[in-house]
């Protein structure tokens, strides 16, 4: 049976899979086929060859080749704290995904509180930092912020953050690099900052 | 028996009624048959469904000559004497009742045992009625297929003996192992997952129900009114009655609803009021002499502690109003809820007779929520990003393992819980309806 790519352990041969296919590879196309029906979005997102070149291999003219940190949305769109945004507006999002206000509560686009089917309010889920917290609890790593790089993008500064953790290998399952991670810690994955700085 | 059924003596309107009765009386029997399995057994989840999909392939095994396994069966045949002392007819409605009880007789493959095991062992009562009332429908099905326009005894035996050859050179016993591999490999990729999705409706009409509280020979529940309010019901040897509050808790024959001002406890064998606590709060559970709600006081959010018999009261957990402190459930000398932060969600166990608690469950990326507890079982709802799950969990061992689950996007979501002994319930609601599920 294969992995489940929910797992750390099936999302690793999903990215391993990918980057062992030619991309623009027949088997490439039928395995992200194949594995988008057992293991969902993410492998597919990892083995796409059209959507991963437009989400995790480039922005604004920069190419990158380490995959990005789990998160509620693809590309993982973070605050000021590494906390998940909704990445087409901003808007904060739980950890599941969905729309809160600023208590943590479920809202609607209108910033209506969502209410189950007895009248009492969705239970809150929580809303960690993606790297910091999501990365410990699934990979066992202990990970943090250490650089980024800064491209202009969409009319503001768009900071590519590096989720640093002391591991060799990176989230893509593969050799982790060094890129901007100090005192032994290598990339195991990435995420963005879209700043409000106009460029 | 199939000669006796023939349109030969009698006509084809006789023929045609006998028909009917004979597969009204196969669908009575084996729909009883099912509806009995299904009530036998609760509901079992992932280990059960692997070791029906090994007994399913042992028997597949068998069909194919590999292995020997010998069939549950009376090997005798509906008694001749019928036909000679009743009508047609009613010989036909006899000969199918005895027929779709399916073991009193010779069973020529193994596919009914396994079927069988499989509603005793997955089923709820009315989804085992239904699989097996088909098992009847086939018998009737395959007495049409050998009695049609047939014109003589003869031509009757000719027909019986055509369709044995078109089963024999082992092609009836191909086909059942064909099947019963199929079903084996379904169920046991079924229990690979994790998931057995083996869980029924529990029948409670047609209005959306959900907050279930269960206990022995009872099962009380909030029906959801069209105006979005909730009255609590309780039904108790098969009858429903309204409860004069909502959020109904069991514990022995007491059932205690929040009715607003206050909480009252009723003998739900009776409907008396044993007794009316004045205490502002919500969601009650109730176990002994112990009383479980949470309130608002202060800006904070509490969870209390009451004792029916000294009339103390006690807060045993608080929080800011951020934070989600959920309803919670007693079975002393445990209460249990969950707690969700922005940096956390858990399920917190609270002893009374320690006055400590612990959290067997914490996530810092998932959503835990609405427990139940019955003894040291413990039922509760996880969410992920990639759906809902059903978990039960040991608190000797702390091991969960989930018991039903709904797909993101699936349009469905899963609310409060229940747990009594075997029996675990859960609340399915989708956008227009809501309903109780036992798993």
């Amino acid at each position: 049976m294969l992995p489940d790519a929910r797992t750390p352990a099936g999302e690793r041969l999903a990215r391993r899979l990918a980057s062992s296919h030619t991309r623009r590879g027949f088997l490439g196309r039928l395995g992200a086929a194949a594995l988008a029906a057992v293991s969902g979005r993410l492998a597919a997102s990892a083995v796409s060859p059209d959507t991963a070149d437009a989400r995790y291999y480039g922005f604004c003219g920069h190419t990158y080749t380490t995959h990005h940190c789990p998160s509620p949305y693809f590309p993982p769109r973070i605050d000021l704290h590494g906390r998940p945004l909704r990445p087409k507006d901003g808007h904060r999002v739980d950890n599941l995904g969905r729309l809160v206000d600023a208590e943590g509560y479920v809202v609607d686009e209108s910033g209506t509180r969502l209410r189950g089917p007895t009248g009492d309010l969705l239970p809150r889920a929580p809303r960690t930092r993606l790297c910091q917290d999501w990365v410990r609890e699934r990979y066992g790593l202990k990970a943090q912020f250490d650089g980024g790089w800064y491209r202009c993008c969409g009319g503001t500064i768009r900071k590519l953050v590096d989720c640093c953790a002391h591991t060799r290998t990176r989230i893509n399952g593969d050799a982790a690099l060094v890129g901007y991670c100090y005192h032994g810690r290598r990339v195991f994955c990435v995420l963005y900052y879209q700043t409000s700085t106009r460029c | 028996m199939v000669e006796t059924i023939v349109p030969v003596v009698h006509g084809t309107r006789t023929w045609m009624l006998s028909l009917a009765l004979f597969t009204a009386g196969a669908v009575a029997t084996a729909g009883l048959l099912g509806l009995a399995l299904g009530a036998a057994l609760p509901a079992g989840g992932a280990t059960v469904a692997a070791a029906v999909a090994v007994f399913a392939l042992l028997e597949a095994a068998a069909e194919l000559g590999l292995v020997r396994v010998p069939l549950p069966q009376i090997r005798r045949q509906v008694p001749e004497r019928w036909r000679e002392r009743y009508p047609q007819p009613l010989t036909a409605l006899l000969y199918g009742a005895g027929l779709g009880f399916g073991f009193a007789t010779y069973l020529p493959v193994a596919t009914l045992p396994v079927v069988a095991v499989g509603v005793a062992a997955l089923a709820a009562p009315a989804s085992g009625a239904a699989v097996l009332a088909a098992f009847g429908l086939g018998r009737g099905v395959a007495l049409a297929v050998a009695t049609a326009r047939v014109r003589s005894h003869e031509q009757a035996t000719a027909r019986i003996e055509w369709m044995a050859r078109l089963a024999g050179r082992r092609r009836l016993r191909l086909a059942n192992a064909a099947a019963l591999g199929l079903l084996g490999s379904m169920l046991a990729m079924g229990a690979a997952s994790g998931v057995a999705q083996a869980s029924g409706t529990v029948s409670l009409g047609t209005q959306p129900v959900a907050d279930p509280s269960a206990g022995t020979g009872v099962l009380a529940f909030d029906r959801i009114n069209s105006d979005g309010s909730l009255t609590g019901v309780v039904r108790y040897n098969g009858t429903f009655t309204d409860l004069p509050g909502m959020t109904p808790d069991v514990s022995g024959t007491s059932v205690v609803v929040d009715t607003g001002p206050a909480f009252e406890i009723l003998d739900y064998t009776t409907m008396t009021v044993l007794q009316t606590l004045p205490l502002k709060g919500r969601d009650p559970a109730l176990s002994g002499n112990w009383l479980v709600y949470r309130r608002l006081k202060n800006a904070r959010r509490q969870i209390i502690l009451y004792n029916l018999d000294t009339g103390s009261a006690r807060v045993i957990a608080h929080s800011r109003l951020r934070t989600d402190l959920g309803p919670p459930d007693i079975s002393y000398p445990r209460v249990v809820y969950h707690r969700t932060t922005a940096s956390s969600s858990s399920i917190t166990v609270y002893r009374i007779d320690r006055t400590s608690a612990r959290s067997p469950r914490t996530t810092k990326i998932d959503s835990y929520f609405n427990p139940s507890i019955d003894g040291t079982s413990v039922i509760y709802i996880r969410q992920t990003l990639q759906g809902m799950q059903v978990e039960v969990m040991n608190l000797h061992t702390s091991r969960s393992r989930a018991i039903y689950s709904v797909n993101k996007g699936s349009g469905r979501f899963l609310w409060t819980t229940a747990i009594f002994g075997n029996r675990r319930y859960f609340t399915v609601y989708n956008s227009t309806t809501s309903s109780i599920h036992r798993g």
